[in-house]
């Protein structure tokens, strides 16, 4: 008989195969390019499987692998000096193709709107909104505190908000100008 | 005091963005706790997963699966050459 494998190997790669679209969904959105996503998620295979014995089966792998990710997202940012952005001071361009006039927003609009939010901000929103990972969790991913996840997803969707010019139930919602006029202000100050 | 306390926000030194707080409207800030994406924000959660899923419906390139069959195998063959006959 050939080598029969221990289930827990087995497991493990199947575990992570199963996490790899999300990881790789996480990974583009971080780095906004497939091609770095792509090489981060191969890091990452890389480093999950070295440090495989430091998986406690029945924890979330997905969670596991979402911090390798991100950790070796920004150790290769500060390595190639490559500008991370965070919220100090940063400013939000106007986006040249506002949402459209007649209020419908493409996917593209808010892929763009997206990628200008700062990257703890992006982070924060897409593991709370869209990966599926309670406050908790991404407060655990990220290395900080909840409070802080939770409120770098309030500016999040504030600014996504401003960006995509999405008003409120009222008639007072801020127009183009006076939001690009209220970020200019802001990123001066 | 003027910001809501019950906005689902933990208030942190140095990180809430007092700024962007204050211009905010008061209903942007009655989210219920919890509730990130309330009232206007409506939107936002939709586009998002909108976005996610046209990511994660991506098919994954053919190097990652053959990386962790790489990984697999060169595993079991040095394990198989570490300890002959042993299970560990």
């Amino acid at each position: 008989m050939e080598s029969v494998q221990p289930a827990k190997e087995w497991d493990f790669k199947r575990a992570m195969l199963e996490c790899l679209p999300g990881l790789r969904a996480f990974a583009v959105s971080l780095s906004k390019r497939h091609d770095r996503a792509d090489d981060l998620v191969q890091d990452t295979i890389m480093k999950a499987w070295a440090k495989k014995t430091s998986f406690e089966p029945g924890t979330n792998m997905k969670a596991w692998l979402f911090t390798i990710l991100r950790n070796e997202f920004y150790s290769q940012a500060r390595k190639s000096g490559r500008e991370i952005q965070d919220s100090d001071g940063f400013f939000t361009e106007q986006l040249s193709n506002h949402a459209n006039q007649h209020g419908v927003l493409d996917l593209q609009d808010f892929k763009t709107a997206l990628e200008q939010l700062p990257t703890d901000q992006r982070e924060a929103i897409i593991l709370v909104g869209a990966s599926g990972f309670a406050y908790e969790e991404a407060a655990e991913i990220c290395g900080c505190a909840v409070g802080t996840i939770k409120s770098r997803v309030n500016r999040a969707r504030t600014r996504l908000a401003a960006l995509l010019q999405i008003t409120g139930d009222d008639d007072f919602g801020p127009d183009a100008n006076s939001i690009a006029v209220t970020a200019r202000t802001f990123a001066r100050s | 005091m003027e910001l809501p306390a019950d906005n689902g926000v933990l208030r942190i030194e140095g990180d809430i963005s007092t700024d962007e707080q204050i211009r905010m409207k008061d209903s942007e800030l009655r989210a219920r706790p919890g509730d990130a994406f309330a009232g206007p924000y409506g939107e936002i959660p939709k586009r998002l997963k909108e976005y996610y899923d046209s990511l994660n419906e991506e098919a994954i390139p053919e190097r990652f699966l053959e990386l962790l069959e790489k990984l697999d195998r060169a595993e079991q063959a040095a394990q198989r050459a570490d300890m002959p006959s042993e299970s560990r």
